[in-house]
């Protein structure tokens, strides 16, 4: 059974169809690229799996049911936007993952906080960008979950970050996990990806294993991606 | 569940609220304790000034209280909820009716909160000052008399008082859900969510008046004369008591398939 299953999924907000009769399944043990171009479905997609929004028509599965409070229980998920409230110190934003997820290592998230000299009592509104970038990604890989949902992981931060928390994805998942990383900039990414799925307009043009399409197409991810989303 | 909920909302609206709230049962003590015991020609300009100044800032800060807590609760749904911070919250193993109890049992503690600070803050005056004036065994006095008149009404007219107890609580709860259904509405619009948030409440509380008056014109005869008057009959106090009942049920249910169904975080 697939880990993730999307069964004609559509999501429409009036006339506009973000998502429109989307097929996919994808199975554990996998890091996944969601890539496509800006409104092409992506966070609408992750946000459907996540029970921040209903579909319009058809199904989204995770481990076998729809999003409830038990699913949420096995998702972890990094938001593109910055969710975390401000006026919380590290300390106190560690004890609300303790609380809520039983999934959640706090010896694993103190070493990796541990390991960039963040102070576990500074507030977060007090935080650089990149630094509440990293603590966020932190809490996301310190929980043992079945799947993890990195939306926008590495965008707006600097290039050494961008390596830290690419190194922080991969060597923290569990080794069973699904991981789905949604992002536009494939070059940083597709070193790390085993699986690609293009989205465009809603709809997915390709789901493909990264390996398999680099010597089909002779060219990177990254090359192949804009030739097909070429404007 | 349900209780960290409520232990982080309190943990977040407490940083503002309790500060006011401290700042008000400390003026409250003030304002006693500088209560001139006479006022005389003996009685320096600058007592009666100091005394003064006390007695605005006390009035100031009921205001203030009274607004910042509406101002907390209201704030603490929008940003926990339908900010940024929903993709955290939402993503909490935890059902969409957990949340909304939370939100309205933390709203209902800071309200009690700012109403407990209120009555000590002028407690303390009351005590303090009749202290300063040796009045204090006539405040002794008049809130034994208040009692008494209060439990020889319920006594006598036991119906009518179960009546305004279970009023003053509906009330109370609907106060709150209204607030919450209003934002749910708002939140709906594509711009100006906050803008459409008060339009709602406006429409709403509107739409209450006409069908209260609507019933209080089936009772009475002519509804707003006889509200202007006091009349009420025990009929009418208990239709209205059953229609906010309805209304703060529909407000729940309403809140709740907003929640559950329209999410739809920026």
């Amino acid at each position: 059974m697939a880990l993730l299953e999307l069964r004609q999924v559509s999501k429409r907000y009036g006339n506009k169809s973000a998502l429109d009769c989307v097929d996919l399944q994808l199975e554990e043990g996998r890091i996944v690229g969601l890539l496509g171009p800006n409104g092409s479905g992506k966070t609408t997609l992750i946000k459907l799996a996540n029970g921040l929004l209903r579909t319009s028509n058809g199904a989204i599965l995770i481990d076998g049911k729809e999003p409830s409070p038990e699913t949420k229980s096995i998702v972890s998920y990094l938001p593109d936007k910055d969710s975390l409230p401000d006026w919380m110190k590290v300390d106190d934003i560690i004890n609300y993952y303790v609380d809520f997820f039983a999934d959640f290592d706090v010896d694993r998230a103190k070493e990796m906080l541990g390991s960039l000299n963040i102070d576990s009592k500074m507030k977060l509104g007090k935080m650089s960008k990149g630094t509440r970038e990293k603590v966020r990604l932190i809490l996301a890989m310190a929980r043992k979950s079945k799947i993890y949902f990195l939306d926008e992981p590495i965008a707006g931060v600097d290039p050494a970050a961008r390596d830290y928390i690419l190194k922080t994805i991969i060597s923290n998942y569990e080794p069973n996990a699904l991981v789905i990383i949604s992002t536009h900039l494939i070059a940083d990414v597709e070193n790390v990806l085993d699986e690609a799925v293009f989205l465009r307009e809603g709809h997915v043009v390709l789901h493909q294993n990264v390996q398999e399409l680099i010597e089909e197409k002779g060219k990177s991810l990254d090359g192949y991606f804009r030739e097909v989303f070429a404007c | 569940m349900l209780g960290k909920l409520i232990k982080y909302d309190l943990k977040s609206m407490f940083r503002s609220l309790l500060p006011v709230c401290g700042a008000f049962i400390v003026v409250g003590f003030l304002a006693g304790i500088s209560f001139p015991n006479t006022i005389d020609s003996d009685t320096t300009s600058g007592v009666v000034l100091l005394w003064g100044t006390i007695l605005f800032a006390l009035i100031a800060l009921t205001v203030a209280v009274s607004i910042i807590s509406l101002i907390i609760v209201i704030t603490r749904f929008y940003k926990n909820l339908l900010g940024n911070e929903g993709y955290l919250s939402f993503t909490l193993p935890v059902t969409t009716g957990t949340h909304l109890a939370a939100k309205c049992i933390s709203g209902y503690i800071a309200f009690a909160l700012a109403v407990i600070s209120g009555i000590i803050s002028y407690g303390l005056f009351a005590v303090f000052a009749c202290a300063r004036t040796g009045d204090l065994d006539e405040i002794g006095e008049f809130f034994n008399g208040i009692f008494t008149a209060i439990a020889e009404f319920a006594s006598a007219q036991m119906h009518y008082a179960v009546v305004f107890v279970l009023m003053a609580i509906v009330s109370t709860i609907m106060a709150l859900i209204k607030i919450y259904f209003s934002i749910m509405i708002g939140h709906q619009a594509s711009d100006h969510k906050i803008l459409m948030s008060f339009v709602a409440y406006i429409v709403i509380t509107i739409i209450e008046s006409v069908i209260s008056n609507i019933i209080g014109m089936v009772f009475i005869g002519v509804g707003v004369f006889a509200s202007l008057f006091g009349e009420m009959t025990f009929a009418f106090a208990v239709t209205t008591l059953i229609l906010n009942t309805v209304l703060t049920i529909g407000y729940i249910f309403g809140t709740y398939y907003l929640l559950n169904n329209r999410l739809n975080l920026e």
